[in-house]
């Protein structure tokens, strides 16, 4: 397996072996991660796209990564989706209606759905920075080692991010969560 | 506030699930990976100056010279070109003496004072001035390809440098430095006069890196492959231009490649280095075309030395003339450069080369975009994308002239020709719809196509494409 540092040097060169390598190896990932924080496949391949063609005109320019390419392609798809969540205005968090259905499947299916929907509408409204570390953490299965090398920062930051980014989710999430357990118990 | 560590259990079970995603859309990948690799493809040909008449053919040159020249000078940083200069200079005179029975000095003998001249001493400033001319296109007449000038300095100790580039008349097309204190680099856009040069405060480990870098380590493999080539020859010692008497190294039965798979072109390699020295005074690869000799790379050093320490330099660039320094932010993540939106009238002015749907169908919008200040002096790049009224997507963005060897490889489904002699050539597709291909036009410029509509309704509207003015 060819290592990350000759993938990048060779990318360098514009060798569409390496770059078709880099693809390969790092665009699933990408997209999982936009899929996740945006809910919406087209939007996430817009992302995936939006992501390496970035990098192409880094590359370009004389630019790109010396090194960590898979912290920078997160790190440039992260922007991708920061921008997409100040295009929209901040979501409400939708809240449960009554359920003219008495399938279990079906009901569990759209509790599913309604909670992601939850989730991704929290996640707007915390700081572009607790966001980015509970998505690589928590979405991405990062170590607090990893995601302090994407973001540039102290693992001891990144530790504390992830606490007040929890508190945030918790208070928005969690009353909720308990009246929707209640209601349907 | 009091936590409790179930509630934050059901905080992570929440985002879990999140990760429970559908698998990605095998069709939607494989675009994504096409027009990845299309882009960069038609990055990679932007990149060499293009040169100053029109360029009759497409020619790829394979062997070293195409790795270490067209692939890696043209696109490089411009800080790790002084130790890939390094390089080349070991290389050369390294592999004279694997083939060095013809000369009348001992294979020993030239190694160790090769290895003597070229090893850089770990103090002073090492200063080197080289010429490259490149005629790519394998162009006819009086030097009809681009000329630049590097001149380079690094501080061996500190691992400060400069790196200036600029043109056969002098003007500035690229510049990086590094102080002590800033980083500095700027590339040359298209109409300014000014060279608009960047400044941000360095990182804490850059002369570090700089003082590491590892030449031999990253072109080991460049090396071998010189070394073990069996036709390179020595000419007897010979005498340059200047009375200076000189090696000669010729491969004369240097090979290009046009295309993947069409003419090969035989032609020479020769490399002339100092016999006193041992220094590389020049490089140059010539093809044999129409029974002429057609020079297509010329390296030539016109400087390299070590200066003593602490010999002024200017590392800040403050002494060029005709540059604009601006303070900026340490690069990041984010967009080095805008999207424009245009009119149809507003991209005949940069390009003649494009196609729109005429008449628009009933219910479509057509948007055209295109990366601000782009330099006028190669493809222009651009994006028509068309939006139907449920949505449907039709979209073409200009990938320029494109290497008939990848579109083979990558658009290998089928193909169509409209009447108005476009031919689309189909990338393979997901049975649930959507199409992608590369749209060929006759005057050689290709076209990534990428709709959500299948390839009948596709080439019902590549039909009604008509060439914009």
């Amino acid at each position: 397996m060819i290592s990350e540092n000759e993938l990048i040097e060779r990318a360098r060169c514009f060798d569409l072996t390496a770059l078709a390598e880099i693809y390969d190896r790092y665009s699933p990932g990408i997209y999982r991660y936009a899929l996740h924080l945006l809910g919406n496949p087209q939007q996430a391949e817009d992302c995936t796209a939006d992501t390496f063609t970035r990098y192409l005109q880094a590359v370009r320019s004389g630019g790109g990564p010396q090194g960590h390419l898979q912290a920078y392609l997160y790190r440039i798809a992260h922007n991708q989706i920061t921008d997409v969540y100040r295009r929209q205005p901040p979501p409400p968090l939708p809240l449960f209606d009554d359920l003219p259905c008495s399938d279990p499947e079906l009901i569990q299916t759209v509790i599913d759905r309604i909670e992601k929907e939850q989730v991704r509408a929290a996640l707007v409204l915390l700081t572009p920075d607790q966001r980015q570390v509970i998505a690589l953490k928590y979405l991405g299965g990062w170590e607090n080692e990893m995601v302090a090398r994407a973001l540039d920062k102290p693992v001891g930051t990144i530790k504390s991010l992830q606490h007040r980014a929890i508190n945030a989710l918790r208070r928005m999430l969690l009353p909720q969560k308990q009246e929707i357990y209640d209601e349907n118990e | 506030m009091k936590t409790n560590k179930s509630e934050d259990a059901n905080v992570e079970k929440l985002l879990g699930k999140l990760t429970e995603a559908s698998a990605r859309d095998p069709q939607a990948q494989a675009q994504g990976r096409a027009r990845f690799l299309a882009q960069a493809q038609a990055l990679a040909k932007s990149q060499p100056p293009a040169p100053a008449v029109s360029q009759e053919e497409d020619v790829r040159h394979t062997g070293w010279n195409k790795n270490f020249f067209e692939r890696i000078l043209n696109t490089m940083k411009l800080q790790t070109k002084l130790s890939v200069f390094a390089v080349v200079a070991v290389v050369v005179v390294a592999a004279v003496f694997v083939v060095s029975n013809v000369t009348t000095v001992s294979a020993q003998q030239i190694i160790t004072r090769a290895s003597a001249a070229q090893a850089l001493p770990t103090q002073g400033i090492w200063h080197t001035q080289i010429q490259i001319y490149q005629n790519h296109a394998m162009l006819t007449g009086d030097h009809p390809g681009t000329t630049t000038i590097d001149d380079d300095y690094l501080d061996l100790t500190t691992g400060q440098y400069r790196l200036v580039m600029q043109d056969s008349a002098g003007k500035l097309e690229q510049v990086a430095a590094f102080d002590g204190t800033y980083d500095y680099s700027g590339l040359q856009a298209a109409g300014n006069d000014l060279l608009k040069v960047t400044r941000v405060q360095a990182g804490p480990d850059d002369g570090t890196k700089t003082r590491s870098i590892d030449p031999a380590a990253s072109f080991k493999a460049l090396f071998d492959d010189f070394r073990n080539n069996p036709r390179v020859k020595i000419d007897s010692q010979k005498t340059w231009t200047d009375g200076t008497p000189v090696y000669v190294l010729v491969d004369d039965n240097y090979q290009t490649q046009k295309g993947v798979d069409s003419a090969t072109y035989t032609g020479s390699m020769r490399m002339v280095f100092d016999a006193k020295t041992y220094q590389l005074i020049e490089s140059q690869t010539t093809v044999r075309k129409d029974g002429q000799d057609i020079v297509i790379d010329e390296v030539q050093w016109l400087v390299n030395e070590v200066l003593p320490m602490g010999s002024p330099v200017a590392w800040d660039l403050s002494d060029l003339k005709g540059v604009n320094v601006v303070d900026g932010t340490q690069p990041s993540a984010q967009a080095s450069s805008t999207v424009e939106t245009l009119t149809e009238q507003e991209l005949a002015t940069h390009t003649n080369s494009f196609y729109v749907l005429k008449p628009l169908p009933a219910g479509y919008t057509e948007t055209i975009v295109a990366v601000a200040d782009q330099p006028k002096d190669r493809d222009y790049q651009f994006e028509i994308d068309y939006t139907g009224p449920n949505g449907e997507t039709f979209g073409l963005q200009a990938v320029g002239q494109m290497d008939p060897g990848f579109v083979a490889s990558s658009f290998y489904d089928g193909s169509y020709e409209a009447a108005s002699g476009l031919v689309m050539n189909y990338s393979p597709s997901h049975p649930n719809g959507g199409t992608s291909a590369m749209l060929s036009a006759p005057d050689g410029n290709s076209f990534l196509l990428i709709s959500s509509l299948t390839r009948e309704q596709v080439q019902n509207l590549v039909e009604t494409l008509v060439k914009g003015q």
